[in-house]
């Protein structure tokens, strides 16, 4: 056998592995890609959700219609900075952006501001196969839900 | 917490949504209970009603997997419950829900689930008709109990879903018809013995 098959099969092994996560490996955040979720609003509306590695330390999120239609304007973005251990999430279109500390726990909880106005967001994990995600705003002393919804696993 | 949000199920929660009607009139409207109850039953005789569920497989109907340890559930508006589903006998399934109520203690609202083997129907009474439905054995992915609810002194046609969102965790919807489509009044998402 020549010695550059190992190499070749190192190779590929590493080009089809998937990204490490770049902190501590009970982050659920990581959990959320690999796959397609079905989620469905607190309004009834039904959405094909995504999140894929955009590259080790960054989560995109897409969505698009049952149908299959995309959502080109709904984009997300997780970003993970392993120096200060935390989670930055953007709007690309709307200039907003959140922090929050690493998935360890049942609740992970972004919190930022976005116009002027303080802005949660909150996932709720139900183990591997659903979590649920709340959007929240802050006024009058008081966090509003401003939407929300619930999402299971599709395929993996 | 009003006498409304009390009487209505805290889930069910008509006072999240006040334009549904007045609020003057929105208790729930009593509902009659004359489900048979004669077996055959969906229920396995042998279990105990406190018996906790295997969570896999899927029982023949999945109603039965909502009996067992309390399910800690949270509404869309994030009021916390503790619902606990039991079965006293072969053809009922009891859920008491109890929300802390402060100072004023905790309040519970109560719901009967009841078999009837003629029609191979459940049949739903939810905190006193508030949601008064019926459905088929739970045997998918959803379970859609329909009938009509009483919110704002006003009637509706409406539904209530289950949703299974894997086996330790679920959502139930709550809807009512108005204008020709259906809209979600109240929701609720619950879980249990979650080890991660």
């Amino acid at each position: 056998m020549s010695v550059a098959w190992p190499i070749f099969l190192a190779l590929l092994w590493l080009e089809q592995s998937p990204p490490a996560a770049p902190a501590d490996a009970v982050d659920k955040a990581f959990g959320l890609s690999g796959g397609s979720w079905t989620c469905t609003s607190f309004h009834g509306e039904q959405k094909i959700v995504s999140f894929e590695f955009s590259d080790p330390n960054a989560i995109v999120e897409s969505r698009a219609a049952p149908d299959g239609e995309d959502d080109a304007a709904y984009e997300r973005r997780f970003a993970f900075d392993a120096d200060k251990g935390t989670w930055l999430l953007s709007w690309p279109s709307g200039g907003w952006s959140l922090t929050a500390q690493p998935w360890t726990h049942a609740r992970w909880t972004f919190e930022g501001i976005a116009k002027a106005q303080r802005v949660r967001v909150t996932f709720t994990s139900f183990g591997q196969p659903a979590f649920r995600r709340d959007v929240e705003t802050y006024s009058a002393g008081r966090w509003i839900e401003r939407n929300g919804e619930t999402c299971k696993r599709l395929s993996q | 917490m009003s006498r409304r949000c009390l009487l209505g199920l805290a889930i069910v929660l008509a006072c999240a949504f006040p334009a549904l009607g007045s609020a003057a009139n929105d208790v729930p409207q009593p509902a009659a209970s004359s489900e048979p109850s004669a077996p055959p039953s969906p229920l396995p005789s042998s279990a105990p009603a406190s018996a906790s569920p295997a969570p896999t497989p899927v029982p023949v109907d999945r109603a039965l997997s909502l009996l067992g340890d309390p399910w800690a559930c949270e509404t869309d508006h994030h009021a916390a419950l503790v619902s606990a589903f039991s079965a006293p006998s072969e053809d009922r399934i009891d859920v008491r829900t109890t929300l802390a109520g402060g100072l004023a203690g905790n309040r519970h609202i109560d719901e009967a689930f009841v078999w009837d083997p003629v029609a191979a129907t459940w049949h739903a009474n939810v905190a006193g008709g508030a949601f008064v439905g019926s459905a088929p054995r739970w045997s998918g992915e959803v379970w859609i109990f329909t009938g009509t609810a009483a919110t704002g002194g006003h009637t509706y046609n409406g539904r209530m879903v289950f949703t299974a969102l894997g086996p330790n965790a679920f959502r139930r919807d709550f809807e009512v018809e108005r204008d020709g489509r259906r809209q979600i009044y109240s929701l609720e998402t619950c879980s249990r013995d979650l080890s991660d």
